[in-house]
């Protein structure tokens, strides 16, 4: 009896602390590291940078304002080489500007779905025809001295905007009705998961909910089908002014069924 | 002494009362029993004072963690698991949310793209 005693006593205080212990020791288990995709990465990157010349443009472009003003009222030397230097200076940063633009726009396509290849290699090369000519005038400008030769740079670029403007907007244009195009095709993919066969025994109800489903994707199909079409058209011809002018009226149609199709689908998946 | 002389002094040695015995009391013999304590006692008393001890040490340190200051832990209903299946649908909403045409993303720096140091001929 008393060993047994004994015994449990010996027992009962070598695991007591052993128990606290193991209370204090319990380890976190070790948070996993999430990696960024580098597409996201250069994106957040080149956004942040776009915003920082951005506003280096505006201070400089106001400065240039000032000069030029002294400029045409007073015709000095000192006028001169002032607004001479500030035209370079803002000429210079607007270039900049740009070509971050561009390389936004562009690394914006690569990483969008839902845009064929062939529409996407079109516009991507028409880009990096953009920003290399803004590279070969960013380098003209750097040896440029003159008043003059700033001026016959700053028309140069005038004369080209447009095209930069075009290119810019098939980009917008695409890149909009491929995001609208990547959810269509990612709940199409959900609905052909939800469809129930053909031969099982459903309710009424649900036939009709089916046939509301199906209905909504035909007319977005068709939605779809007339959108790319005009847009390809568009870019054949390199000129998207008037799909990028409707692009809300164009797109609202598209947008407002998406979003009834994701409705109808929540509803179906209850 | 009692017995020989009477301590009282109002009272007259006629009235002591002849031949009485002052009652005496028997001596209590105190006997002291010696129980002896058993080994095993003393150990079940060791052990219960150790136990004893790391009890209020353990007492002790939890009192010690609970003066530190703590946060305010809001516990929140942990929200329904989603299947792959509707995770798949919420992402596609998100995307949707972020297509919306009329939020037109990317548009066109504004910049200045007629910038010139003389007034253009045109």
């Amino acid at each position: 009896m008393k060993r047994l005693i004994l015994f449990f006593l010996v027992i009962c205080l070598s695991l007591l602390p052993a128990e606290i212990w193991a209370q204090e020791t319990s380890d976190l288990a070790p948070v996993p590291v999430l990696q960024k995709e580098s597409l996201a990465a250069e994106l957040l990157d080149l956004n942040n940078i776009y915003r920082g010349q951005l506003t280096e443009y505006r201070a400089a472009e106001k400065e240039f304002v000032i000069a030029r003003d002294h400029y045409l009222q007073l015709q000095t030397l000192a006028a001169i080489n002032n607004v001479t230097e500030a035209a370079k200076k803002v000429l210079g940063l607007r270039n900049q500007v740009l070509i971050t633009y561009l390389d936004l726009l562009r690394v914006n396509l690569i990483a969008a779905e839902g845009v064929e290849i062939s529409a996407k290699e079109l516009v991507l090369e028409r880009l990096s025809g953009q920003k290399l000519r803004l590279q070969s005038q960013q380098t003209a400008l750097s040896t440029a001295t003159d008043r003059e030769q700033i001026n016959q740079l700053a028309d140069t670029f005038t004369k080209q905007a447009p095209e930069l403007t075009t290119v810019s907007q098939q980009t917008v244009s695409l890149l909009s009705l491929g995001k609208l195009q990547n959810v269509f095709d990612r709940l199409r993919s959900i609905r052909e998961e939800l469809l129930v066969p053909p031969d099982s025994q459903s309710s009424i109800s649900l036939e009709r909910s089916e046939r509301e489903i199906d209905r909504l994707n035909q007319a977005l199909e068709a939605l779809f089908v007339v959108s790319w079409a005009e847009l390809s058209k568009g870019l054949q011809a390199d000129n998207v002014s008037s799909f990028y002018s409707n692009i809300s009226k164009t797109l609202n149609p598209i947008y407002t069924n998406l979003t009834k199709l994701v409705a109808f689908l929540e509803e179906r998946m209850r | 002494m009692n017995e020989k002389f009477n301590q009282n002094q109002t009272q007259f040695s006629v009235e002591e009362p002849l031949l009485e015995k002052s009652a005496t009391i028997p001596s209590i013999e105190l006997v002291t029993k010696k129980t002896r304590f058993p080994k095993w006692a003393w150990w079940l008393v060791i052990g219960l004072g150790l136990l004893l001890l790391v009890a209020l040490a353990t007492v002790w340190r939890n009192g010690a963690e609970q003066t530190e200051p703590q946060e305010e832990i809001v516990t929140l209903e942990e929200p329904r698991a989603l299947s792959p299946l509707e995770q798949r649908l919420e992402t596609a909403k998100q995307l949707l949310d972020n297509a919306n045409p009329i939020t037109q993303e990317l548009p066109l720096p504004p910049v200045n793209m007629e910038l010139r140091i003389d007034p253009s001929n045109r």
